[in-house]
Parts: C-alpha cells; sequence; structure tokens
C-alpha cells in the first residue's frame, strides 16, 4: 500500500510543473556604441520558449543592422547557438514620426528543454540606436 | 499487484514526453529579392544530418513596392526533399488588397504569414515569379531546427 502512495506522489509531482503553466516575458534592450553586445533576454534559470523578436532602426539608420544571437542550453554540453542579422535596408517604415524602419515581430515560437539567452551585437554593423523587444516564456 | 504496475505504467506515461521534449533548438532568418521576370530565387535552404528532430518554417513575409502594378510572388516550399516525407507546397502572395506604408515609398506589406510547416531534414523556400509580373519584391522568413542531444 505504501508503495501505491508512494508511485502516486511521483506521478502527481511530474504532473504539477505542466499544470503550472508558464510564465510571460517581454523584455526589451537597446544597443547604442559601437562594437558592442548587450543583454535582450539575460540567461534564464529555468526551461524557456522564444515567441518572437522586434527591432526598430532609426530613420537615419544609415545601413546600420544588429546580429541577434539565441543560446539554448547555456553553458551545458549540448549548448546550441545561432545567430541572425537584422538588415532593416528593404523594411517598412512606420506612417509618422520620424519614420524608423520596422522589422514587425519576426515568429519563431520555439521552445525548449533547457535555458534561453538572447543578445543583440553590432561588431562590423555600423552604429545606430537599435531597440529591439523580445516576446518569451518560462 | 495490478494496481500498482498500472500505476508504474502510468508513471512512465508521464515521463516519456518530457523526455520526448529533450531537445535544443536553433534559429534561422532569411531574406531574399526578387526582380527578374520569370526567374527563381531562393529565400531558404536549410539541411540537417546531425540527429535532427522536429524543426519548422515558422513565418513569411514579403513587401511589394508601391508600383507594384499587380506583380505577385509564387513561395515554393520543398520539406524533407528525396525521402518518404517530401513536401512540395506553394501559396502565392498577391499584394493587391495589403495595407500600404502611409509615408516613404507607400510600399505594399504581407506582415508576417504565420506558416508553421514541420521538417526534419531539409527545407528549401524559393521565390518565383514566372507569368506573375515583374516587381522588386523583399522576403524574409523565419525557421527553427532542434536537435535531440546525444
Amino acid at each position: 500500500m505504501r508503495i501505491k502512495h508512494f508511485i502516486l506522489a511521483g506521478a502527481l509531482c511530474l504532473l504539477v510543473p505542466s499544470l503550472a503553466g508558464a510564465a510571460v516575458e517581454y523584455s526589451y534592450a537597446q544597443i547604442s556604441t559601437a562594437n558592442s553586445t548587450v543583454d535582450l533576454i539575460p540567461t534564464t534559470s529555468v526551461a524557456a520558449t522564444l515567441n518572437a523578436v522586434k527591432c526598430i532602426f532609426p530613420s537615419n539608420d544609415g545601413g546600420a543592422a544588429v546580429k541577434i544571437t539565441v543560446y539554448f542550453g547555456v553553458g551545458q554540453p549540448f549548448q546550441q547557438v545561432s545567430s541572425f542579422t537584422v538588415d532593416p535596408t528593404y523594411f517598412e517604415r512606420e506612417s509618422n514620426g520620424a519614420g524608423q524602419y520596422l522589422s514587425g515581430w519576426i515568429p519563431f515560437g520555439i521552445g525548449d528543454s533547457d535555458t534561453l539567452h538572447v543578445t543583440l551585437n553590432n561588431t562590423g554593423l555600423g552604429t545606430a540606436t537599435i531597440n529591439c523587444w523580445a516576446s518569451w516564456l518560462q | 499487484m495490478k494496481t500498482k504496475q498500472t500505476l508504474i505504467a502510468a508513471l512512465a506515461g508521464l515521463t516519456i514526453p518530457i523526455a520526448a521534449t529533450a531537445n535544443v533548438a536553433r534559429v534561422g532568418y532569411a531574406y531574399a529579392q526578387i526582380y527578374q521576370a520569370n526567374s527563381t530565387v531562393t529565400l531558404a535552404n536549410v539541411s540537417r544530418n546531425d540527429g535532427v528532430n522536429e524543426s519548422q518554417l515558422v513565418g513569411l513575409k514579403c513587401i511589394f513596392p508601391s508600383n507594384d502594378s499587380g506583380a505577385k510572388v509564387k513561395v515554393l516550399i520543398t520539406t524533407d526533399a528525396g525521402t518518404t516525407n517530401e513536401k512540395d507546397l506553394s501559396i502565392t502572395v498577391d499584394p493587391t488588397y495589403f495595407q500600404q506604408e502611409s509615408t516613404g515609398a507607400g510600399q505594399f506589406l504581407s506582415d508576417w504569414v504565420p506558416l508553421h510547416v514541420l521538417f526534419f531534414h531539409t527545407l528549401l523556400v524559393n521565390l518565383n515569379n514566372t507569368n506573375l509580373g515583374t516587381a522588386t519584391i523583399n522576403c524574409w522568413a523565419s525557421y527553427w531546427t532542434s536537435v535531440i542531444p546525444e
């Protein structure tokens, strides 16, 4: 009988995390210093899902782009690092105000079983004040 | 005894989904421009043979010029080419009723079109404008791949 109770308790413990649901998170970072790196999402302490990323470039961007690097499984032997460059050259522009260049929300929706870390970097990509946001879950 | 076995099986059943999601991911972002009449350009070409797990073409976005004059673009998507899972899909993106930038060049905007097309090993996304008119059309795609760590 005790074994049965023990197994039941174990099963319940496994169920609890899936029932608890994820916390919705929203991050912002600005990069403006030449050849620098800033955190868009600091390393999470638990598994996380990257929903989407958005960047806005100034109207006087002058060709500056930003490199976004995504780390899953930070510090683990199976860590995966991927990066891509967001170049605003052909982006749409806001309809009034300064006429900034808009990436829109770039969808990813990728969940992972380990920690997440996202950085912005502009080394060799020109310099402008670029604002980025991320929507994610943990 | 049967109750105990049933509970153990249930416990194992609960564990399996957790193990199945034990993968790590890479994200991808691609851009291409098409402007030559009756041509094809590659937007994304992804190949993973290192223990790849489920992967996904997540979304697609195209921007058409304000002087588009009816030009459209066909998006050809091939997943897992040469395997029994190969799928060939295509969509034609027509900007006729799209929103336009109200300043700047007044471009037509598709916004991000959610696709969520699954693949396991390869993904090829081509843009083609054969018989669809000619304009300078810019497109982007987002995708991810995942790998089960060894």
